[in-house]
């Protein structure tokens, strides 16, 4: 029964791990937690790769969060937190097959395919650069300046 | 067949009990400070035939720009109202059908927090639908949504979350304020890079208060239902959306993708409810906004 469960827990971390990090930094991050999650409930050791990953990633958002909830957390309650409660005696494995069955069609962009939306949306007539624009900002972690000309020109048009 | 279920019944399918979450403690709001409803929102509401007649007259006489009186009436009022009736939720009261997926079906918790987020969502929904008609009518729908928004939002504080302190209040404001922008930034940053997984993490982190012990069979109809109202968003043309005649589908409804026939057909039921061949328009129905797109 142990084994069946953590085989599933296993092949539920390895469909995580294929989920893309997030671009901007945020206080957390669904991709680490769960994994963590389902870790924890088939008593699985966290993969080499994925803590390598994480360390890279906290390293990045250290640097563009300014308030660090952690630490105040640690300043106003004195004990240290320990490990989330899981509820792992909840599990077994068909629920463990059925939360695997989601996250794959998330995964596999299943709804997204289905309700397919076209230009229309996506290149808006009223902003047509609406979304590009966007995402090239958030190609560069949104760090980077935009030119003095860009920023004029959002504001004469009021396009983004 | 999977695309047969609807929202709601995917939730039920999970067989995962709800696990609580001890930092997101439900406060319902008392019905004793509870907001009147204003007239128009009412059941049934109808103005009067005489006043029907005298606005189109004025309308008529002084050429009145009807897309711009539109955005106030249909983005700013109704619009809003479908919003925010989506999670409107008062203690011992029975809760509406889609607030009861909300908080009973999700089992997000019943706070003011939470009904931001919600309606945030759908404001959200209709901002996407905002972009994509012409820019001045546009801008300004969006400019009235949010403006009753948060107009409404500072009424609910004071009355019934009972914050009576004017500085606190502008202080929430203002946190409502940069949740909206994040809402719309990370819903957006989703639909751009076309991502379920982006959507779903953007979900986890706003509407399901970034919980560990979340169940993802939740965060999936979650994300079905997003995408369901954007592919009808998708559908509607500028002159229908801007008439205020888009519903949201409810969570215990599905829809199926239309074939090209079915989309044609729609097309030529639009045509034949705005600019039917025979007959003329009203003043205030006239419009500038697109039949086709």
């Amino acid at each position: 029964m142990t084994s069946s469960l953590s085989s599933s827990a296993k092949k539920i971390v390895s469909l995580l791990e294929k989920y893309p990090a997030d671009k901007v930094k945020h206080y957390a991050s669904f991709k680490f937690s769960q994994i963590e999650r389902f870790c924890n409930i088939g008593s699985l050791p966290i993969p080499k790769k994925v803590l390598e990953e994480q360390a890279i990633e906290q390293k990045k958002q250290q640097k563009m969060v300014k308030i660090d909830v952690k630490k105040l957390k640690r300043m106003i309650f004195a004990q240290e937190d320990a490990t989330p409660d899981f509820k792992k005696e909840l599990f077994d494995t068909d629920i463990l097959t059925q939360q695997f069955k989601s996250l794959k069609s998330i995964a596999d962009n299943k709804w997204a395919d289905v309700y397919k939306v076209d230009k229309k949306l996506l290149e808006p007539k009223g902003n047509p650069n609406y979304y590009s624009r966007l995402m090239k900002d958030i190609n560069n972690g949104g760090q980077k300046r935009e030119s003095i000309f860009e920023a004029f020109r959002t504001v004469i048009t009021g396009k983004y | 067949q999977s695309k047969k279920v609807s929202p709601k019944e995917l939730v039920m399918q999970s067989h995962l009990p709800k696990i609580e979450n001890p930092d997101t403690p439900d406060k319902d709001i008392d019905p004793k400070r509870r907001l009147p409803k204003p007239a128009y929102e009412a059941k049934g509401f109808k103005v009067p035939e005489w006043k029907l007649a005298f606005g189109e007259v004025l309308v008529n006489l002084f050429r009145i720009d009807m897309d711009n009186v539109r955005a106030g009436t249909m983005g700013g009022v109704k619009y809003y109202q479908m919003c925010k009736d989506q999670s409107l939720q008062f203690k011992n009261d029975p809760l509406s059908e889609t607030a009861t997926f909300w908080y009973q079906t999700l089992g997000l918790p019943r706070t003011f927090g939470q009904w931001f987020q919600i309606t945030g969502l759908h404001v959200w929904l209709l901002f996407v639908r905002m972009r994509a008609m012409p820019f001045k009518v546009g801008k300004n729908y969006q400019q009235k949504l949010v403006d009753n928004f948060f107009r409404d939002i500072e009424l609910r504080l004071s009355e019934e979350m009972n914050v009576l302190s004017g500085q606190i209040r502008e202080s929430y404001m203002k946190d409502f304020h940069s949740q909206l922008l994040g809402i719309t930034f990370s819903y957006d940053e989703a639909l751009a890079s076309n991502s379920d997984a982006v959507l779903a993490a953007a979900l986890w982190r706003n509407m399901f208060n970034g919980d560990k012990n979340i169940d993802n069979v939740k965060l999936e109809a979650l994300v079905r239902y997003v995408r369901m109202q954007l592919y009808v968003l998708d559908k509607i043309c500028d002159r229908a959306f801007g008439f205020g005649d888009f519903e949201f589908v409810s969570p215990n409804e599905t829809i199926d993708p239309l074939t090209p026939e079915e989309e044609q057909k729609l097309k030529e039921a639009t045509h034949q409810k705005y600019e039917p061949a025979s007959g003329k328009t009203l003043p205030s129905n006239r419009s500038k906004l697109s039949l086709d797109e």
